[in-house]
């Protein structure tokens, strides 16, 4: 429980610092099985508090920060997959969430590509059949890191294409 | 000043007898140019003229040709009428500017534009008429000429059913108006209206009652009174797009002048009934107008459905107007009689600018079907500027003329409470009540008839390859000019129309009308007020704060454009949009009782698999009047002439026999 509590404030903490105060999350299920959503959900329920933290799972994805996707990558969800990603606005990241979606569970075929990776590049990976919220949570602390680190690289890039 | 606009009418009426003989030479480019000139340089000189006797505020009569074989030909100028002149200069000054790049040169506009501009010229003359042999047979012509108008493609399947439908309700309240004309000329015992309105004080009441229904229902047959209307959703449709404007824009304004004409001035001062039937039919016009135009894909039929509710709206604030005056706040009937005259301009102004861009749409993409178009704001960036001024002036939003109007009805009918019987006073703010719901389902109505076709992506090919070039602007573009006018120069404009009631009425409203600030008050100074003006100055910089605001938080530095969100569709096409006909659901589902729609649903196969090829789905509204209204009285009319059809047997020599006989009888009545 203490070990939840120290996530959750330096989570707070960070998302304050980088996003006024929210981080919106939207989610992809890329055909998954239904239960990384199930553990997806327990985040908003009073034991885990998401919205305490600063964290929202919005349907829009213009209104997003973050893309969490679940699920194996099936083909046929390769264009609604893309066609998000390109509708949130940068900086963004994109979350791989549990074992299928990391590529432990089908190998690549005519169905599926078996990862997430072969279709968006992922910036953190979070483990787990499913992955417990905690793990989630834990995920989210990380995703934040990178994400703060994609911020002074991609207001480096802005710098570069205002002299060119 | 009088004389200066007696010569303008009397250029002006010149101009489109001249034009109606030059249109016979559109076979040529150069002879519709010439003939659309000099239409357009007509309307304006009719307009000037209807303009300055209504700043004038009072009539003149001349009389030709007294004692004459065709009896006496008496011609006046009466500041009710300039009004609607003015409405016909402007509509013919809009339409002479829009025909040369809507029609093509050749034998169809060589028929069409002399019938138009004789339309033009006959609707003059009912204006200007000073005795009823004149009115009614410059109503008549009015009528015939306006039918030729519809007919211009009467070639098209439906055109000649349609234009037949206007023509005969038409021919049907020609009778009436003769009725009602013949009953006050032989109790008065002249044909002269000025003689008629001052004798027509001491006819019996039952005559005067007599004369103002049948004048109500007569001039309600043109002005597309429920359930009189029938004629409006067809004909519209069948007329090109300026007949349409001409039609919708004036031809129903003649009705509403017909009916003003008996009730404040032939029968003045009539009973509260007449009011409180007026006001009725006037609030169940609109309610049911707007609310059958909502069930209209067709851009023209919409309109006409709207035609039909503006008509109620005006007709619920003369009757109004007519019953404040006969419980004696004679005020307050003057003030809603300007504010009837001022909707009647407003709508002449909006309903013609919004044919005409019908009339462009469909020529840009070959269809008037809403669920066929969408986006045309790229494709028809102009054309769609201009029909948003008239969207949001029929729709009666600030700043744009029809909220003035319309304010000034609303106030005027929520005075109710200042006539002593409750019962009227209830019903009056039922029909003003009529009149928000009404005012409600309008702008429903217009967020559908102008955002379904000119915004979102385009639904079909022909929409998306819609063009601009070649289209005409000016007339509509004029029109959307004067709306913005009408709006923003309430105060000048109520000044003039206020000379006319004060004329009409014989009731001074003005100092209770305008404060000097340009704050337009009604009637009484401890209601309410507003400032149009002003009112358009606040919204211009209220409008201003969030563009600065935008303007000043635009990220500055790279920007990266994306396609628009569709949802992780693959293929997102057009017609994959909200449609016209999901719009108004609501409103069908809530209104289930009076639509009762029926449903036709055909698909190729039943596979659950939802692979069933192509479904067609629809619906149609019952159509009430036609089916349980006008079916019977056609079979009736069917009936009658089968039983008679034995008399003729085709023999001239038999048809002369009975002719011999008719005159032996009528003969006999005479000398007996």
């Amino acid at each position: 429980m203490n070990d939840e509590l120290r996530l959750a404030g330096e989570l707070r903490e960070r998302i304050d610092g980088l996003f006024g105060r929210s981080l919106h999350i939207r989610t992809f299920d890329s055909g998954s099985c239904a239960v990384c959503e199930s553990e997806l959900r327990l985040l908003s329920s009073p034991y885990y508090d998401l919205h305490r933290l600063g964290l929202f799972f919005t349907p829009a994805p213009r209104h997003a920060d973050l893309l969490l996707v679940t699920g194996a990558a099936v083909r046929a969800a390769d264009a609604a997959l893309r066609k998000t990603l390109e509708a949130i606005p940068e900086p963004r990241l994109v979350v791989a969430v549990g074992a299928c979606a990391l590529g432990g569970v089908f190998e690549e075929d005519e169905l599926v590509h078996g990862r997430v990776d072969d279709v968006v590049p992922v910036d953190v990976y979070i483990p787990g059949c499913p992955p417990s919220p905690l793990a989630l949570l834990h995920g989210l602390l990380v995703a934040t890191g990178r994400l703060e680190e994609k911020v002074q690289a991609l207001s480096f890039d802005l710098r570069r294409e205002a002299v060119a | 000043m009088i004389h200066a606009a007696a010569v303008l009418l009397v250029v002006g009426g010149g101009l489109w007898l001249g034009a109606a003989l030059l249109g016979t030479l559109a076979r040529e480019r150069a002879g519709l140019l010439v003939t659309a000139g000099a239409s357009a340089l007509g309307g304006a000189a009719v307009a000037a003229g209807g303009t300055l006797v209504a700043v004038h505020g009072s009539g003149a009569v001349h009389t030709v040709g007294a004692g004459n074989l065709v009896g006496t030909v008496t011609l006046r100028l009466d500041p009710l009428a300039a009004v609607f002149v003015a409405v016909l200069g402007l509509v013919a000054l809009a339409l002479g500017l829009y025909v040369p790049r809507y029609h093509e040169p050749g034998a169809g506009s060589a028929y069409y534009l002399p019938a138009l501009a004789l339309a033009f010229f006959a609707s003059l003359v009912v204006l200007v008429a000073g005795n009823a042999v004149v009115f009614l047979v410059a109503w008549e012509s009015m009528t015939l000429f306006s039918y030729l108008v519809v007919l211009r493609h009467h070639r098209r399947p439906g055109v000649g059913r349609a234009a037949f439908l206007f023509l005969a309700l038409g021919e049907a309240g020609f009778a009436l108006i003769v009725a009602a004309f013949a009953i006050l000329a032989t109790q008065t015992g002249t044909l002269d209206l000025a003689g008629i309105a001052a004798r027509s004080g001491a006819v019996s009441a039952g005559w005067r009652d007599a004369a103002f229904v049948l004048a109500l229902f007569g001039f309600g047959f043109k002005a597309g009174l429920v359930p009189l209307h029938i004629w409006l959703p067809e004909a519209h449709p069948a007329a090109p797009a300026d007949g349409s404007a001409f039609l919708s824009g004036l031809v129903l304004k003649l009705g509403v002048f017909g009916i003003a004409l008996f009730g404040f001035e032939l029968e003045r001062g009539g009973p509260a009934w007449w009011g409180l039937l007026t006001m009725g039919l006037g609030a169940l016009s609109a309610v049911l107008g707007i609310l059958y135009a909502l069930m209209e894909r067709d851009l023209k039929r919409f309109l006409a459905y709207s035609s039909i509710e503006n008509i109620g709206v005006i007709l619920t604030a003369l009757g109004g107007g007519m019953v404040f005056s006969a419980y004696g706040q004679r005020a307050i009937g003057a003030f809603l009689l300007l504010a009837a005259l001022y909707h009647v301009v407003n709508h002449g102004v909006y309903k013609t600018l919004l044919f005409l861009e019908a009339g462009v749409v469909e020529h840009a993409t070959g269809t008037r079907d809403m669920d066929r178009l969408g986006g045309l704001i790229h494709r028809l960036p102009a054309s769609s500027v201009i029909s948003l001024v008239g969207t949001l002036g029929i729709a009666a939003l600030p700043p744009f003329n029809g909220f003035v109007s319309e304010w000034l009805i609303f106030q005027g009918l929520f005075q109710g409470f200042r006539i002593g019987s409750n019962l009227i006073g209830i019903l009056i703010v039922v029909a003003g009540a009529s009149l928000a719901l009404t005012g409600g389902l309008a702008i429903m109505g217009f967020a559908r008839a102008f955002g379904i076709p000119f915004l979102g992506m385009p639904r079909s090919r022909a929409a998306a390859e819609a063009s601009e070039r070649g289209q005409p602007l000016a007339g509509p573009g004029l029109l959307a000019a004067v709306c913005v006018a009408l709006g923003v120069g309430a105060p000048l404009a109520l000044t003039v129309l206020d000379r006319v009631a004060r004329a009409t009425s014989g009731i001074e409203i003005h100092s209770r009308l305008l404060l000097p600030q340009l704050t337009v008050i009604p009637a009484h100074t401890d209601f309410a007020a507003f400032s149009p003006t002003y009112l358009a100055v606040f919204l211009l910089c209220v409008a201003a704060v969030p563009l600065l605001i935008y303007l000043a938080g635009r990220p500055r530095g790279a920007r990266r454009v994306v396609p628009v969100w569709d949802g992780g569709i693959l293929d997102f096409r057009g017609t994959m949009q909200y449609t016209a006909t999901t719009y108004a659901n609501p409103t069908r589902v809530t209104f289930e009782a009076l639509y009762r729609p029926e449903f036709h649903l055909e698909r190729a196969s039943d596979d659950p698999a939802g692979r069933s090829g192509p479904v067609h789905y629809r619906f149609q509204v019952l159509p009430i009047f036609e089916r349980f209204l006008y079916r019977p009285v056609v079979r009736a009319v069917e009936w009658l002439a089968d039983v008679v059809r034995p008399i003729q047997s085709g023999d001239v020599n038999l048809y002369l026999l009975y002719v011999l006989l008719v005159v032996i009888v009528a003969y006999l009545i005479y000398t007996y």
